[in-house]
């Protein structure tokens, strides 16, 4: 108790507090642009972290962490241009309540209380559950990581609001687009043309803005056409989501908050894999999934109620095992090396004043997000309001921005243009665009289990079988797979008895 | 104007071309079983495979529900497609002097371009847009966070 008295003081002091406010506003800015990520944020403002000493430092990364996820899905849901990989699933909902629904305040009020909860239950779930599920985390061995890609990729029929054998071609193609590089096997060049820039693989991030915010540009501009440019006067009744909202998204923010802590305590996942996944299975547990895509609500609560409770289930192995999930939490860890809090096992037993201070700072940070989150709401939406002749060609640059400085390439620049172009028609063509980022963000994953398990059991196939955490991730892919197919019947049946 | 079953051939075709291309290419790269595991060209040909099979399914469909998808328009001349066209060589434009001028002078130009190619005909508002709108990402990108935008090839 004492140790939980001392961790309150140290994250209440004035000093840690402000320390926190400014990481959790920062983490909000960096995740609403485009192009800049959480992990440079948190690089960026490390250094910092020496000058302020103590947990203080600590306390304000993780409010960087908590806010950037969150900031994503500002832009994601107002521009259709997701701030972070991990908002990406939010732009198809999000983005058609707020702009085809004029709805924009509805939107962020349901994405900033799906982000809260989600925040705050996996944050709970870290201090309750920690050690035991890191325990089941670490039974993963290379046929579950496959399994989990393949239930992460068989999410694409959910997704694709046009056709769906178009949606599979362009996550076949986004699963293509990851082999392209050096085969992480045997060394291999694939694909590269002969090119040095090839060798090093595609970059995500610049299709990611090239699908999603070019291609919006485009579309946008075709239907600018015979429309008088009018300065919008969107109004916002209310910042808090309704009461109706609440109760439709409830089971949905259990549901993802669930889904996303196990996925960010799994290394080598991330909060982009956590949304998807949340977002396809929202989808399949409605009665009623004709609105999603369309501005449905529960889409926008899963999606970011599961990414951010990714933050509380990827410090789990931070924590317990001392292994980094992903990039940020790497930084995190780092941070805590510096500073003299060696993570692992012992870690509960040897500091709990500092561990204490972690979780207390998560859940502050959270609390923080959430209430910066509201209370910004009618400022967001002015960007709503621009006029589209002068918001499209801004929209452009910052794209251009964000894909520049994501790793300072030119030929990452032409990449995100061709994309937009491509998504263009790809639109036209009745095709779904987040397939494509499902196949890119999962590719290496599959890729290197598949090999891996294969390497394991000699090249059999049953390696897949014989695994019972694998088996059944492999069969909830091939129903989540194959329910285009038999969700009408079952509808029709259930239709029918009632 | 086209229709969803132009389109669907086309696109059918195009995924097949591309299965093919990419299967044939993995081939290449060995898909065997040896020592280190299976061939790095194992799983791009699974890939370029479901491809082709994809695309097939893609032409039986579109046979199938051939009314349906005669009667689906898919427009692509029209005023607003044109300008759409203008916009996508205005950014790669824009891309070309990226590269010889540099951010700030291109995305100028690029900005007020933009605009009205958008419609936009009051001068002096693009202008101030576009002067405000670069000097705010000018303190935030070059000064705050030190991130170099592209610099004019003479600068170079």
């Amino acid at each position: 108790m004492d140790s939980v008295i001392q961790a309150l003081m140290q994250v209440g002091s004035f000093e840690n507090l402000g320390l926190l406010i400014m990481g959790t506003a920062v983490g909000i800015f960096i995740g609403a642009m485009p192009g800049l990520s959480v992990n440079m944020g948190l690089a960026l403002l490390f250094p910092i972290t020496f000058s302020v000493g103590g947990l203080g430092g600590i306390i304000m990364l993780l409010g960087i962490y908590c806010g950037a996820i969150y900031g994503g899905s500002i832009t994601a849901i107002l521009l259709r241009t997701p701030g972070t990989p991990a908002s990406a699933a939010t732009t198809l909902d999000g983005y058609p309540m707020a702009i085809k629904n004029g709805q924009p305040g509805r939107a962020l009020s349901i994405s900033t209380t799906a982000s809260t909860f989600g925040g705050l239950f996996s944050v709970v779930c870290l201090i309750l559950f920690a050690p035991m599920l890191a325990k089941v985390a670490l039974q993963f061995s290379k046929p579950e990581y496959f399994a989990l890609a393949i239930f992460g990729i068989s999410m694409v029929t959910s997704v694709s609001a046009g056709s769906i054998l178009k949606g599979v071609i362009g996550c076949l193609v986004g699963l293509w687009i990851a082999t392209i590089g050096l085969d992480a096997m045997s060394g291999m060049e694939r694909y590269t043309l002969g090119t040095l820039y090839l060798s090093g693989g595609v970059g995500f991030m610049p299709i990611l803005i090239g699908l999603f915010a070019l291609t919006q540009v485009f579309i946008n501009t075709e239907e600018s056409v015979g429309k008088q440019q009018m300065i919008g006067n969107i109004k916002i009744d209310s910042v808090l989501p309704s009461c109706a909202d609440i109760k439709l998204t409830l089971p949905t923010l259990l549901r993802s908050s669930a889904i996303g802590t196990f996925i960010g305590c799994v290394p080598g996942t991330g909060g982009d894999i956590g949304s998807w996944i949340s977002y396809n299975q929202a989808k399949v547990w409605a009665k009623d999934d004709s609105m999603f895509g369309k501005g449905d609500p529960r889409g926008i609560a899963a999606s970011e109620s599961g990414n951010n409770s990714v933050v509380g289930g990827a410090f789990i192995p931070v924590l317990t095992l001392g292994i980094p999930g992903d990039g940020a939490t790497a930084i995190i860890l780092g941070a805590l090396m510096v500073h003299g809090i060696q993570p692992g096992p012992l870690l509960f037993v040897n500091d709990p004043v500092g561990i204490y201070t972690i979780f207390i700072g998560l859940l502050l940070a959270n609390a923080l997000m959430g209430a910066m989150g509201f209370s910004l709401i009618r400022f967001f939406t002015k960007v709503v309001n621009i006029p589209k002749n002068i918001l499209l060609p801004i929209i452009t640059v910052m794209a251009m921005i964000g894909t520049y400085s994501y790793s300072n390439s030119i030929p990452d620049v032409i990449i995100m243009v061709a994309a937009g172009v491509i998504g263009f028609f790809m639109y036209k063509c009745d095709m779904s665009v987040p397939g494509v980022i499902i196949g890119i963000i999962l590719g290496k994953l599959a890729e290197e289990n598949f090999t891996g398990s294969l390497m394991m059991s000699d090249g059999s196939f049953m390696v897949f079988a014989e695994n019972p955490i694998c088996a059944t991730f492999l069969v909830l892919s091939l129903i989540s797979l194959l329910s285009p197919m038999y969700r009408p019947m079952l509808k029709r049946i259930f239709e029918k008895r009632s | 104007m086209a229709n969803m079953k132009i389109c669907n051939y086309c696109v059918a075709a195009l995924t097949i071309l591309v299965g093919v291309l990419i299967a044939r290419a993995a081939l290449g790269y060995g898909i065997a079983m040896t020592f280190f595991g299976p061939g790095p060209g194992v799983w791009p040909f699974v890939l370029g495979s479901l491809l082709v099979v994809i695309g097939a399914l893609i032409v039986l469909d579109t046979v199938v529900h051939s009314r349906k998808f005669t009667a689906t328009k898919v427009i692509l001349n029209d005023a607003g497609c044109v300008r759409a066209y203008i916009m996508m060589a205005a950014a790669v434009l824009y891309l070309v002097l990226l590269v010889i001028l540099g951010f700030y002078i291109s995305s100028f130009i690029f900005l007020i371009g933009g605009m009205w190619i958008l419609g936009m005909r009051n001068l002096k508002l693009a202008v101030a847009v576009s002067l405000l709108f670069l000097a705010g990402v000018y303190v935030l990108f070059s000064y705050l966070l030190h991130i170099q935008l592209p610099l004019p090839i003479f600068f170079d």
